[in-house]
């Protein structure tokens, strides 16, 4: 176990008779990147609360850094770092009096709170708006020195709740450069997210649903696991009725796949039987593409199953 | 780590334009409207006249009554009748029915002065009442020796009165010290406010996640809000003293003390309030209920302690504006000593440990397992479960 930065088991916790998560089990492996995904109200963040000893478990356990998450201690939170959901910065400080503040509550001073808040300020590039209240800065910039704040104190083991939320794609192409960055310091990094292309950044990770866990792994191994074989591709002129008229194809065994997904303006079928495949669908639309397929993929089609498994609706109205 | 949340904190005061006015200017401002409109000196209360008598004597005790600073003789009547009218349409407060006989000095006969008062304006009424009699008398009895051509009248029985303190017997001195205790609220309130804001922007889910101490945030929260509360403690005092004449007599040191002790106690039932209001609106009505309204009728400002039902006494016993309002009047109008007064300092002092500790207390339970239930999950469709 002292392997693992995360060690959960079981962890629940319910409001009342609502279970937010229910009884799950993953570990993270110290230096990891893990990735913890799932839509909104799935689990995520409540999730990470219990990790940080913000919210007591209903039950099961986890351990963090070797500490029982039920026994949290100033010690524990002292070693992670912890950038929640909204960006938690004070809007009307500036850049440096924010940074200042945060090192000062994770008990830095002196030379050391100087030599790190140069550090984020140089990591996070903000070397221009030291001085700027931070209402005036943009986004890309705001969640960078979020991230900043949340690093100050050289933490072992960091969680990032949707720190991608609402950004724009270079800003959230240069965040993640700065994942790895830190990750490759030795920093264990736990990220939720619902872009399915930060995902596959991930070294692992972890999908939960309804408050299930319903998926663990890297994500070549969930894609080989849960969406086996190809994806066939098709551009059909009424994209939804060719979906509707695919999957009847696929249930009554006349087209040999295991999923027909709808992605925009086109069909993705998912196939382990490519060259029959590729040939019915030429027949009907014409060209065909084929790929291999993705961790969204593998995402619609574990949701596909555990709503199948709930008796269809996903969600209780 | 504490000092850090206070340096904090006094930036956001500085930063934010309604906390700092709440601070700083709020108390004054308040001040001098409520000194303005909150008096019950009587100045010129309109009187009705019904002179009968129409000779030297009721033309000389009119001319008094007008020349009395509290009266304005403001209509004469033929007859009383018509003085239930002038009631109703508010133009008079009271009225006097001089005698026919008046001025005639006999010794069997005296002539009655009637006073009819409106009893809706109950203080004005009476300081008419009191003016008119006191008028009245001296007048009679000048008449009483002028007829007996004499100077040794006197009447048997004569009381008269020394007043100690607040000499000219000012609402305003009177008020003035107790008023303080509420406008020294308006910080608490800005403290209620600040950790409902927090809550609201989600930074105290972030602060939860540092390894600052429950009470070392409350109290690096209350320490700039205490700086400012002083700062408006001797600025009200100067206010007192040279712009509404409520000359300080007592003892700078122990009023500070005082002041100390109950900016403290308050500032600690902000944060209470603060850490059980979950909105800002919560939070600013429960502050304005807690500091301004009771502090208003409870703390014997304006009505007699003394004369409220007992369980009420002992409410107000735990509100600090209480003691502040009891020691701080002392000191100000009276210049009690310190020691005197031994008390108040105790009470004030539990108060304020108890706050401090009632509310970390209560933001310990609250913050560990007090998140609410996460909004119910959306639908997972591929456009907004996968963006």
């Amino acid at each position: 176990m002292s392997d693992y930065a995360i060690h959960v088991e079981h962890l629940t916790r319910k409001f009342g008779d609502f279970t937010a998560v229910n009884a799950i089990d993953f570990s993270v492996e110290t230096g990891e990147v893990f990735g913890f995904l799932g839509p909104n109200g799935s689990g995520k963040t409540t999730t990470i609360r219990m990790l940080l000893g913000l919210l007591k478990p209903t039950d099961g356990t986890a351990h963090v850094l070797g500490t029982d998450i039920r026994h949290a201690t100033r010690q524990f939170l002292a070693q992670v770092g912890y950038m929640s959901q909204k960006f938690s910065l004070y809007s009307d400080l500036t850049v440096a009096n924010n940074l200042r503040f945060f090192g000062r509550s994770y008990g830095l001073y002196g030379q050391r709170l100087q030599q790190r808040m140069e550090f984020v300020i140089e990591l996070a590039g903000l070397g221009d708006f030291r001085h700027t209240p931070i209402h005036e800065l943009s986004g890309g910039w705001l969640q960078r020195l979020a991230l900043g704040a949340a690093i100050i104190h050289e933490p072992k083991l960091i969680f990032l709740d949707e720190p991608t939320a609402g950004v724009d794609p270079v800003s959230r192409r240069d965040f993640w450069e700065l994942l790895y960055t830190l990750s490759q310091s030795g920093t264990t990094i736990l990220v939720t997210t619902h872009y399915m292309d930060e995902a596959e950044h991930c070294e692992r990770v972890g999908f939960i649903y309804n408050g299930d866990m319903i998926a663990v792994g890297t994500p070549s191994e969930i894609i080989e696991q849960v969406v086996p074989g190809q994806v066939i591709e098709v551009h059909p002129p009424d994209a939804l009725a060719a979906q509707q008229k695919l999957t009847s194809a696929m249930r009554s065994g006349e087209l040999a796949a295991h999923g027909v997904n709808l992605f925009g303006a086109a069909v993705h079928v998912l196939t382990t039987d490519v060259a029959s495949t590729q040939a019915y669908l030429r027949e009907v639309y014409g060209a065909t593409y084929q790929s291999m397929p993705t961790l969204e993929d593998a995402f619609i089609a574990l949701v596909q199953q555990a709503d199948h498994a709930n008796g269809g609706s996903p969600v209780p109205a | 780590m504490m000092l850090a949340i206070a340096r904090k904190e006094f930036i956001h005061i500085l930063r934010d334009r309604g906390t700092f006015l709440l601070v700083t200017i709020g108390p004054l401002f308040l001040m001098v409207i409520f000194t303005y409109t909150l008096t019950t000196d009587v100045k010129e209360a309109p009187l009705a006249v019904i002179d009968l008598a129409h000779n030297d004597a009721s033309t000389a005790l009119i001319d008094r009554l007008d020349a009395s600073p509290k009266i304005h003789v403001e209509r004469h009547l033929a007859s009383a009748d018509e003085t239930d009218n002038l009631f109703k349409r508010g133009e008079v407060v009271a009225a006097v029915v001089i005698p026919a006989d008046y001025g005639q000095v006999s010794l069997t006969r005296v002539p009655q002065v009637e006073a009819i008062i409106d009893g809706t304006e109950p203080i004005s009424a009476e300081t008419v009442l009191t003016e008119v009699y006191q008028i009245a008398d001296a007048h009679s009895r000048e008449l009483a020796g002028d007829a007996l051509q004499s100077d040794l009248f006197e009447p048997p029985i004569y009381t008269t009165q020394e007043r100690l303190y607040n000499d000219a017997l000012s609402s305003k001195v009177d008020f003035y010290p107790g008023l303080m205790g509420m406008m020294l609220g308006l910080p608490a309130i800005a403290l209620s406010l600040s950790l409902a804001r927090e809550r609201e922007n989600g930074t105290l889910e972030q602060l939860m996640a540092t390894p600052i101490a429950k009470r070392a945030l409350l109290l690096g929260k209350l320490w700039p809000y205490l700086g400012f509360g002083m700062v408006d403690v001797y600025a009200l005092l100067a206010l007192g003293q040279w712009v509404y004449d409520v000359p300080f007599t007592g003892n700078l040191l122990a009023y500070s003390l005082i002041a100390f002790l109950f900016m403290f106690a308050s500032l600690g039932m902000g944060l209470v309030v603060s850490v059980i209001a979950r909105t800002q609106q919560v939070a600013v009505v429960i502050a304005i209920l807690v500091f301004f309204i009771p502090p208003f009728f409870m703390s014997g400002t304006f009505f007699p302690v003394d004369a409220m039902p007992q369980l009420v006494q002992l409410e107000m016993m735990s509100l600090p504006a209480t003691h502040f309002v009891t020691a701080g009047k002392a000191i100000y109008l009276q210049g009690t000593a310190l020691r005197e007064l031994w008390l108040q300092v105790v009470l004030l002092t539990v108060i304020s440990v108890e706050m401090l500790e009632v509310s970390t207390f209560i933001f310990r339970k609250k913050v560990v397992g007090g998140f609410r239930r996460p909004a119910p999950p959306v639908l997972t469709t591929k456009e907004n479960a996968l963006s």
